[in-house]
């Protein structure tokens, strides 16, 4: 089984928020600038700094591939979550 | 390959605990099938409580490992213990033993599901740490198994130190495994996983749960299911989701009108033949009266909400369990963040049309505190089936000759519901209970065939919430208000005592049909007298200068008081008060709309003008009006500040329109 590298992403890549990658790409989490609640939860499904994350779809509100399930997410909290562009492209394991 | 997988021996718990039942709760993500497996284990031998001093509610239910009695407590589905919402708090303060339901645990059954084991173990990572006796349950094994996943079920008992039972609880493979293994737990050793958390204080545990993982599942590829991608695909489209959402509420409307209307029907004339046999079995008087229109048609205003309750319940417990229900509140997000409420929100609404009772039973599904609140609030300004005979009759009064008009007033009737729904909704947010929506954070999980066992537990526990908590208040008060409209009691007046004698002579005379005729019409100036001369009336007349703005007469005002309970019954109180009489008003609506129109003031102008009716229509629109849905407001929010509230606002705002809309209507000339 295939497990994404974590710590692979390019030093030099720019960074973009999370709710501006395209559909279908993937990114490592770089910062997160909130501590909301909801923020908090989202942490507890499989988002941290450092980790893979992966955009299913979107939108408003778009659907990510957190440790294997998808995630609907509010536009406005995806804004608040830096990514650094994964270097390796795709072909990681995700049930979306 | 069901096989209970300990790698290690295990102390014997019964001893430790002496002889009282053993406590075990039962931990795990939201989606892991968690509810499933407590029914499984539990059965009908559950039921449902609310925490202590919270609106989230907890299941305790009882069942046997073979040796000694259990008693299992659900705990709410979290993804981490980090008590940051109501939700960790509770489960957080049941294992700790600091819950007063239930006191400290003996062990904990936590539940991983075997389709994604990395995600359950960041939960697990957490539990193991809380020295407790635990034992992890492998959910869903026969799914993982035909995604191409399989768990080394021993494997991963020798990674925690805990007995590892796999189950699929939606077919009881694996239970009688379970209940040995709760015979025989132990604490776990302690490990710390998250030793050096830095940055991240997720980090350290979430590389442990992929270290476990990669070491515990076999994973081979398999070509995924694309027309599960293909329908998911459709079903979170902007469009297509929001389209397939619409279809799939219409089917549920359509079943709850059209399934429930026959046990509603039943009910309603078995409570009928139930109160005509009292009165033909018990002598006249006032116990007889406050049987028949107090018990029994309060008993009856009770029951007749529970065939849409239990069917909306049941539909939504289906849908739940499909997965669908995630993606409805995902597709319908982004349309109600603009009031301010979350996407949950809409199930609740578009069920409140049908009746606010499920309606606001069913907002539990929202998290945030404030959210819920402002949905409850504004829950019962939608069009309920109960003000359809109100609207009928308006609609008959304002446009008797066209069919098409009348259906006018029914849209614009139910648009203005919504339309203040909206509007009440986006001040509440702004003002009394301020704050942005809780931004969507849902997981979508995926498709499953539903469980029509889950479905049906679900509905008996919603009726019995229903019956219990607010069966009681609506039967006092429908007491409290048969005593206002009947006491104090008056001598029939002169006219009826004259008219009396007279269907005597007939009688003597052998004319039975002019008799009876006579006599029916003393029966309708005698009861018109005795309401107007009730406590009710005497209200009706206290209220009339408040009332007179909006083109309302006293008797009027007797309608809208004896409707508080329930707002349909201003129907038959009208009749009564206009002198047409309650059985003629069931039989042909016609004369009643007739003597309704024809009725005047003492002035000699008409009542029902077509100002005072259109006021009359938005005051019923915008009114409260309903005991059972303030009964089931105080439940749900655990206090009366509400229902206050509530009752409250809706009557300012429904005074408010009927006034405006009547004096503009007067100004412009329409009468």
């Amino acid at each position: 089984m295939k497990r994404p590298n974590q710590e692979t992403y390019c030093p030099s890549a720019p960074r973009r928020r999370l709710n501006e990658l395209p559909s279908g790409s993937r990114g490592v989490v770089h910062h997160i600038e909130t501590a909301e609640t909801a923020m908090h939860r989202l942490m507890a499904m499989g988002l941290c700094v450092g980790r893979e994350v992966h955009v299913v779809r979107q939108g408003n509100p778009l659907i990510l591939g957190l440790l294997g399930a998808c995630i609907g997410v509010s536009s406005r909290l995806a804004h608040h979550v830096l990514i650094k562009p994964a270097c390796c492209g795709g072909s990681h394991d995700c049930a979306c | 390959m069901i096989a209970r997988a300990d790698c290690d021996c295990f102390s014997n718990l019964a001893e430790a605990s002496g002889d009282r039942a053993l406590r075990f709760a039962l931990a795990g993500n939201p989606n892991c099938g968690k509810t499933t497996l407590f029914n499984a284990l539990t059965g009908l031998r559950a039921h449902t409580a609310n925490y202590p001093g919270t609106t989230i509610e907890c299941r305790l239910g009882r069942c046997s490992n073979g040796a000694s009695d259990i008693e299992l407590l659900d705990l709410p589905g979290i993804y981490d213990f980090s008590a940051s919402s109501e939700e960790e708090q509770v489960a957080l303060n049941a294992l700790q033993g600091r819950s007063a339901e239930f006191g400290a645990p003996d062990g904990v059954i936590v539940v991983a599901d075997a389709t994604n084991l990395n995600r359950s173990l960041f939960l697990i990572s957490q539990i193991v740490e809380m020295k407790l006796p635990v034992v992890v349950v492998l959910n869903m094994v026969d799914l993982a198994e035909t995604g191409g996943t399989r768990v080394d079920a021993c494997k991963l008992a020798a990674e925690l130190g805990c007995p590892v039972v796999p189950v699929v609880a939606r077919n009881g493979r694996g239970l009688p495994e379970l209940r040995a293994a709760l015979r025989e737990m132990k604490t776990p050793a302690t490990r710390n996983v998250c030793g050096g958390c830095d940055g991240c204080r997720f980090r350290a545990r979430y590389s442990w749960s992929d270290a476990v993982t990669k070491r515990c599942v076999e994973h081979a590829p398999q070509p995924a299911g694309r027309w599960t991608e293909r329908m998911d695909h459709a079903l979170t489209h902007p469009v297509w989701g929001v389209a397939a959402f619409f279809a799939v509420m219409l089917g549920l409307f359509f079943l709850i009108f059209s399934l429930a209307s026959v046990p509603m029907d039943l009910i309603d004339g078995l409570f009928t033949e139930l109160g005509g046999w009292v009165e033909r079995v018990m002598p006249d008087g006032d116990l007889r009266d406050l049987l028949v229109k107090g018990v029994i048609g309060g008993g009856g205003g009770v029951l007749v909400f529970l065939p849409q309750i239990c069917i909306l319940f049941f539909c939504i417990s289906l849908l739940e369990d499909t997965g669908y229900l995630a993606r409805a509140a995902f597709v319908m997000d982004r349309l109600m963040s603009r009031v301010g409420l979350p996407g949950k929100a809409f199930v609740p609404m578009l069920s409140a049309h049908a009746c606010a009772i499920p309606a606001i039973m069913a907002t539990r599904v929202i998290e945030d505190k404030r959210d819920r609140l402002v949905t409850i609030l504004v829950l019962p300004l939608f069009s309920c089936s109960a003000r359809i005979p109100v609207y009928s009759m308006l609609a008959a009064l304002l446009f008797a000759d066209s069919a098409w008009r009348a259906s006018l007033v029914f849209t614009g009737a139910y648009a203005t519901g919504m339309l203040a729904a909206v509007g009440v909704a986006f001040l509440l947010k702004r003002t009394l209970l301020k704050g942005d929506s809780r931004p969507l954070v849902l997981e979508l999980p995926s498709y499953k065939a539903p469980s029509v066992r889950t479905a049906s537990l679900v509905m008996l526990d919603r009726a019995r919430v229903f019956l219990r908590r607010a069966g009681t208040i609506i039967l006092f008060i429908s007491v409290a208000l048969w005593a206002l409209a009947t006491y104090p009691k008056s001598e029939p007046p002169p006219e009826a005592v004259a008219l009396q004698q007279q269907a005597e002579q007939h009688r003597a005379r052998g004319a039975t049909k002019e008799a009876d005729a006579t006599q029916a019409q003393v029966e309708r100036i005698t009861a018109h007298s005795a309401l107007a001369n009730s406590a009710a009336g005497r209200l009706g007349r206290f209220i009339e200068p408040a009332l007179r703005p909006l083109g309302f007469d006293w008797q009027i005002g007797i309608g809208i008081i004896s409707s508080f309970a329930a707002r349909e019954v201003i129907v038959s109180t009208l009749a009564v008060v206009y002198g047409v009489g309650e059985d003629v008003a069931e039989e042909s609506p016609e004369s009643l709309y007739d003597s309704l129109r024809r009725a005047r003031r003492a002035d000699g102008t008409p009542v029902f003008t077509t100002a005072t009716c259109v006021s009359l229509l938005l005051f019923y629109v915008l009114a409260m009006q309903c005991l059972a849905t303030q009964a089931i407001t105080r439940r749900e929010t655990n206090s009366w500040k509400w229902p206050a509230l509530q009752l409250g606002y809706m009557t300012l705002l429904a005074y408010g329109a009927a006034l405006a809309a009547f004096q503009l209507l007067h100004a412009c000339g329409i009468s």
